[in-house]
């Protein structure tokens, strides 16, 4: 479904298909406020993904010198996400020891174009943008557990330096959607394509293809020419499987809709609920359209849309076997009276 | 009888006071919106009542864990009712990824049959263990949301003596946008009643949630 198609349908409750009262952006906006509401409150949409780790971050490599091209404060290294970053080759290689075959002369490089984890700093991963709670996280295909630094400080001063595997998710920090995985891994089998010229995590054991250290450095450099071609197959889009990476399932926000041929993320059927949500705001605003009973009505719509939603997830998560082995498995009550039965029938509990 | 789309447009024409032969605003170019009322009321009802299944079949692949289900004529996925793998033709019980993970820390790499499963999202299900070889199948019997109605003629997959909460929930949306509100009030407390949620604890509440609270107490604008 199309988010004109609701949008025209919005307009006809309130009468105002010539949108001489709102316009389409505003009912959009507020298509975005309340389905990001309704998504925050009966999280039904859920997904499954793998993260790589370590995790793939829009970093690039910035000397101090030259911050004041681009953002402050400045770092050595420092996820600039402005659009320019100027890095030169040799830079990279100089700080870390690796070997560049490209010589000097001027580079700009995008955000994207390199990625660089300093050895100092603890690895650390996103969550997704549209995340909203995890519902199960694994590492290794193997499930691991939330921590938080209250529980990682209380008497561990070198929480920052200790590597080892079965993990947990350590979130330091719930707003910004930042985590690390606490005790650092130690052993991770990346993408080791460094001899090639696509850009690629380089991070392995036995570091044959480059002088990283992955038990003392966390360090991975690429560069990335942005387009995977390969001459066999063309485009080659590489997903990440679970074995050495973090399967995250997760409640997510839906797509924020901004033009009206963009697709609703929703299931049909509960698009009418988010618009019910929409109606309430149009008919509250301080136009000629005003009605507080329309208003009111429709919030009492939008709750029963929460509720109905409540009553579908109860249905999705329970599946009854009504299988007789459950009958034999019940144990009647402690202090239950039995029936005072005549002695020769045969006795149901003992 | 089955009730077609036709008929049910014309019962809602009938109930708000259009010529529902020769109609004045309702005809071909504006019709669609009432299919539209229509479809949200069946809607709403399925997702209540769970009244429409379907069974479908998906096979299995080798090594895929995830698989998403869609209902075979274009409707909605609702929740499973019943699931089983074939040829063994085993029941495949309900389980979610913390329950599993008490049972056994590997669950997430076994292979072979699968025993249990778990739903992810809206559509989507999770098999364990997941089948290292392709060749079997499961069968589900899943609630869904038939597909939309789009021709007079095409038939309403729903139970006749639900076309009454069908009938009144449309034709209280109509009233609603005619700003006829005391008169939807009355039409809304139909649809409550034609539902008959009184046998769920949870539906109860809902019902008494579907009841108009205010609309119609003030003057019909």
């Amino acid at each position: 479904m199309l988010i004109s198609e609701s949008v025209l349908r919005i307009r006809r409750i309130i009468r105002d298909t010539d949108s001489s009262i709102f316009t389409d952006t505003t009912i959009i906006n507020l298509w975005n406020e309340v389905q990001n509401e309704f998504a925050g409150i009966t999280r039904l949409l859920e997904r499954a993904i793998n993260l790589s780790v370590p995790g793939i971050a829009l970093f690039t490599f910035t000397q101090r010198w030259e911050e004041d091209y681009t953002a402050k404060p400045a770092a050595i290294l420092y996820n600039f996400m402005s659009s320019y970053s100027y890095t030169q080759p040799w830079e990279l290689s100089s700080t870390v020891g690796v070997e560049s075959t490209v010589a000097g002369g001027y580079t700009g490089s995008q955000m994207w174009e390199s990625f660089y984890v300093d050895t100092q700093n603890r690895l650390f991963h996103y969550f997704p943008d549209d995340f909203i709670d995890p519902s199960f996280m694994a590492y290794d295909e193997k499930p691991i557990e939330w921590i938080f630094r209250t529980e990682i400080d209380r008497g561990n001063t070198a929480f920052k330096t200790r590597s080892g595997l079965n993990p947990y998710v350590y979130i330091e920090d719930r707003e910004s959607k930042l985590f690390y995985l606490y005790p650092r891994v130690d052993e991770v089998y990346g993408i080791t394509d460094i001899d090639k010229d696509i850009g690629e995590v380089v991070y392995d054991t036995d570091t044959s293809n480059d002088t990283i250290n992955p038990s003392t450095d966390y360090g991975v450099i690429v560069f990335g020419d942005g387009t995977e071609l390969d001459s066999d197959y063309g485009l080659v889009v590489r997903y990440q499987v679970a074995p050495d990476a973090l399967h995250l399932i997760y409640y997510y926000l839906p797509i924020v809709v901004t033009s009206g041929t963009q697709i609703i993320e929703w299931p049909r059927w509960v698009v009418k609920y988010i618009e019910y949500g929409v109606l309430a705001r149009l008919f509250k605003m301080e136009t000629d359209l005003a009605n507080d009973v329309l208003a009111k009505f429709y919030v009492d719509r939008f709750y029963i849309g929460l509720s109905i939603v409540e009553h579908y997830k109860a249905k999705l998560r329970t599946m009854r076997t009504y299988r007789m082995g459950d009958i034999q498995n019940a144990k009647p009550g402690g202090n239950r009276k039995l029936a005072d039965l005549p002695s020769h029938y045969p006795s149901l509990w003992r | 009888m089955a009730y077609t789309l036709g008929v049910i447009r014309t019962m809602v024409l009938d109930a708000v006071g259009e010529d529902s032969v020769n109609p004045s605003y309702w005809t071909s170019d504006h019709i669609t919106e009432l299919d539209e009322w229509i479809q949200d009321a069946i809607e709403e009802v399925c997702v209540l009542t769970g009244l429409y299944v379907e069974e479908l079949r998906q096979p299995l692949f080798a090594n895929r864990r995830y698989y998403h289900l869609d209902p075979g004529k274009g409707g909605e996925l609702l929740w499973l009712k019943h699931l089983r793998i074939e040829p063994e033709g085993w029941y495949l019980k309900q389980s979610d990824p913390t329950a599993l993970s008490r049972d056994d820390v590997n669950w997430m790499t076994r292979t072979g049959t699968p025993r249990v499963w778990y739903p992810v999202g809206v559509n989507l299900v999770r098999l364990v263990p997941y089948p290292a070889s392709a060749g079997q199948l499961i069968e589900a019997s899943v609630v869904c949301i038939p597909p939309m109605a789009t021709t007079s003629d095409m038939l309403l997959d729903i139970p006749d003596h639900l076309t009454a909460a069908i009938v009144s929930s449309v034709v209280a949306t109509v009233l609603v946008i005619n700003r006829r509100l005391e008169k939807a009030a009355g039409w809304l407390t139909d649809y409550k009643n034609a539902l008959n949620l009184a046998d769920s604890a949870m539906l109860k509440g809902i019902g008494r949630a579907l009841m108009p609270k205010g609309l119609g107490s003030s003057v019909d604008i």
